[in-house]
């Protein structure tokens, strides 16, 4: 705690010279105090708007040529990927002094719920665990970058990336209104881990969630639900990686009598109930307006009337610790999958892969 | 020796079965390759080997390069299956499945697929639709990026492949549409391709230039000492060029029809003993008579040399006549060009024997000293600044030529008292006539 106190004395000494009058540094509480100061915001999109602004302003003029590139780098805003070590836009966390890192966290934690936070600091966490069983290498929680595309504003357009191996938060701000796709999250170990006397385990909720909803299948629904083929991954990954296009990926997307799954309006209730479920806990990773809103329009009668469930993998039932086994909702809008791996560092057992796309709101639609 | 080779592939193999987890993290897609010709197209597709196991539903174990060494014939059958091409009509490629092989490409190892895509009769392979379900047939998460090579008659030389567009689960095959291309852009592309490759080929024109240093002068003596007749000597450069010409030829269409010969390095070396050779020989007369023999000789070498250039190029019969013919055309123009404006200054300056004695020895010596040099590096004896400062002489050729033609110019409106008579009493020597 004594580190921290004097690296944020530090960066109070640093902040003072930055013109940034909503910045303040309580040095002598502990770390609970904010960096930066948006009590006054009391809307959504204000606080968000705050907080990014906030963050910038933190920054070096340095720092923030990397960290705040403009909206129209649409390369950039697709340079998100599930691999360690790819190019990502934005400044890297270990390379922010602490200050610096809270501001970050703090605009993540406002533009996330509590929700979307225990998954965003356990993959970080995970990185770090896997850092320490391979002995190092590009795992590392510091490895994660953010990145503040255009400027915060209520009219127009501006966006958040936050990623590293096994994560992409992109939230693309269009008037106000915050779209938090495509999203994507991994982990390995898929199951506990302690990292620094905390125990983490950011997927559990996520592939129990998704197990229960084909787990309450019965054999029949299990066998027309199955997709042939192997899945060594999910399918629309990063496949638009450095594009600046959304094309790549929208190609991928199961069109017509590609479409194979159970229908959840063909569901019991109690079945539908798990699928919204399972939807959840890939939507109620964002603010409570944003999630609210995404969740009623794809869970609603008229979304389950064209959304199916399926899975692909060996065997007539899908287990999540058998390598290969996928998962996947498909609606008019939605698109959650999730796949099981065979882990890298930790070899005797499954590690996650998961998507979450909006067939038509992918970036808000901007690219 | 047995022993040591099982070690080592025990070792290999350990550290294979460690590294490839990782590997199995990094799902890459597969890449392939065309080298689209007139009446064919020669396929490379590269798999990653967690790909290729996932699809067959077999693995390729912990030395994946001995297991394919082994199950060649299946492999090859495999291939044929699920790589194709349709013509416009309808109507399927042959295909013919060359070979399968493991390498490593850019850290990753992959496996290769090679193979040729024969257009049905009546139809051409300028527009063809491709398909690769190697690994799509049963993965479907792959990708497969589709890359465009090579295309003579588009004047794609391979330097830099293109991306065409990638298959997926959805888009099984890939529209390749090259009808633009035309027999005379391949001429006047690869035409250009042997210009230049001439023109930076400083070991070629040096060899060239050497040989023809002693083709004004004739033996006495065992020594150049004689002048010829002017004629005499235009002839006989004639005779060494045409001979030099036939030889390289002669090799280029065997190189480039059959493939590498000899490997790249003991080509350049053997180019090098040939500019040694010459260089001696224009110091002292080693072969006095014959030099339109070894001209030839020497020339098969380096038409080696040119094979090399065009390794690649033969995709099938129209596109390698195109290539060769082309390709050599356009070196012959280049040299013509280069003795063109280097002979006559030479024959010019051959009338003055005190002095064409001096661009004799200086010529040859330099030369000998250059490749020496190049043999000491090209066989990985000693590395000397000589090569390099070579090339750099080279690229001031026209410098170095107009120094030449001052010397000739200068000795022409002198008058010379040095001259050496033309009608000398002949010997029983024999004469420097091939």
């Amino acid at each position: 705690m004594t580190s921290l106190r004097i690296t944020a004395a530090l960066g109070l000494a640093l902040t003072a010279c930055e013109d940034n009058p909503s910045s303040t540094v309580d040095a002598s509480s502990d770390a609970a105090a904010a960096v930066v100061d948006c009590t006054s915001a009391t809307t959504q999109i204000d606080k968000a708007i705050c907080q990014a602004s906030g963050f910038l302003g933190t920054l070096s003029s340095s720092q923030k040529t990397t960290a705040n590139p403009v909206f129209t780098d649409t390369v950039s805003r697709t340079k998100w990927s599930n691999l360690p070590g790819q190019e990502r836009p934005g400044a890297r966390m270990g390379d922010l002094s602490a200050t610096q890192q809270a501001a970050a966290l703090e605009m993540m934690s406002t533009v996330l719920s509590s929700d979307g936070m225990v998954d965003l600091n356990g993959v970080r966490a995970a990185d770090t665990y896997l850092g320490t069983m391979s002995g190092g290498g590009t795992y590392s929680g510091d490895n994660y970058y953010v990145a503040v595309f255009g400027t915060p504003a209520s009219t127009g357009n501006w966006a958040i990336m936050f990623g590293g191996h096994h994560m992409a938060f992109n939230i693309t701000f269009v008037n106000g209104v915050a779209h938090p796709i495509p999203n994507h999250l991994g982990v390995e170990p898929k199951a506990s881990f302690t990292v620094g006397n905390q125990s983490y385990g950011p997927m559990i909720e996520e592939g129990a969630a998704v197990k229960a909803v084909f787990d309450s299948l019965g054999s029949t629904a299990l066998a027309s639900a199955k997709l042939s083929g192997t899945f060594s991954d999910v399918v629309i990954g990063p496949k638009e990686y450095g594009t600046g296009s959304s094309a790549a990926a929208k190609a991928l997307f199961p069109t017509g009598s590609n479409r194979i799954g159970v229908l959840v309006s063909s569901l019991t209730t109690t079945q539908q109930d798990l699928v919204t479920a399972a939807i959840q806990q890939w939507v109620s990773d964002y603010d409570a307006e944003t999630a609210a809103s995404l969740l009623a329009t794809y869970t609603s009668a008229a979304a389950y009337a064209d959304t199916l469930v399926a899975w692909g993998g060996t065997g007539t039932t899908p287990s999540v610790d058998v390598n290969g086994t996928y998962f996947r909702i498909d609606g008019p809008r939605v698109w959650i999958e999730l796949s099981c791996q065979s882990g890298v560092v930790i070899q005797n057992a499954t590690h996650y892969h998961s998507i979450y796309r909006d067939k038509t709101d992918d970036y808000a639609g901007t690219l | 020796m047995k022993g040591l080779a099982i070690l080592i592939i025990i070792v290999l193999g350990l550290g294979l079965g460690l590294a490839r987890p990782a590997a199995a993290h990094d799902v890459r897609g597969e890449v392939v390759f065309l080298d689209v010709g007139e009446r064919a197209v020669a396929i490379e597709v590269q798999v990653p080997i967690l790909q290729l196991e996932l699809a067959r539903r077999a693995p390729l174990g912990q030395v994946p390069a001995a297991t394919v060494a082994a199950d060649q014939a299946a492999l090859r059958a495999y291939a044929r299956r699920y790589v194709g091409a349709r013509s416009r009509d309808g109507r399927e490629f042959g295909v013919d499945i060359r070979g399968v092989t493991v390498e490593n490409v850019a850290g990753h190892d992959v496996v290769v697929f090679r193979g040729q895509l024969t257009a049905p009769e009546g139809a051409d392979a300028r527009w063809f639709e491709v398909r690769d379900d190697l690994v799509l047939n049963e993965v479907v998460t792959d990708t497969a990026y589709v890359f465009l090579r090579t295309d003579l008659q588009s004047g794609v030389l391979g330097e830099a492949p293109t991306l065409l567009d990638y298959l997926h689960y959805q888009r099984r095959s890939l529209v390749v549409d090259r009808s633009p291309g035309t027999r005379w852009r391949g001429f006047t592309t690869v035409f250009h391709l042997g210009m230049e490759h001439i023109a930076e080929g400083t070991d070629h024109l040096l060899f060239l230039l050497v040989l023809l240093i002693p083709a004004p002068l004739l033996v006495r003596g065992g020594r150049w000492r004689d002048r010829r007749a002017a004629r005499a000597g235009l002839a006989a450069t004639a005779r060494i060029v045409t001979a030099f010409t036939i030889g390289h030829s002669i090799t280029l269409v065997i190189g480039a029809a059959a493939g590498p010969v000899l490997p790249g390095a003991v080509v350049e070396t053997l180019i090098a003993v040939s500019i040694l050779v010459t260089a001696v020989h224009a110091l002292r007369p080693l072969f006095p008579g014959r030099e339109a023999l070894i001209a030839g000789t020497f020339g098969l070498v380096h038409g080696l040399a040119f094979a090399i250039t065009l390794d690649g190029f033969g995709v099938d019969g129209p596109s390698l006549a195109i290539g060769v013919l082309g390709f050599n055309l356009g070196v012959e123009a280049m040299q013509l060009i280069v003795l063109v404006v280097t002979i006559p200054w030479l024959l010019l300056i051959a009338r003055h024997g005190g002095a064409y004695r001096r661009v004799r020895i200086l010529g040859a010596a330099c030369a000998g000293i250059a490749s020496l040099a190049w043999i000491a590096e090209r066989t990985a004896i000693l590395r000397t600044p000589v090569p390099a400062f070579v090339e750099r002489m080279a690229s001031h050729a026209v410098v170095l030529l107009g120094a030449l033609a001052l010397v000739a110019m200068v000795l022409a409106t002198r008058q010379s008292s040095h001259r050496v008579p033309r009608d000398r009493p002949r010997r029983a020597e024999p004469s420097g006539t091939p």
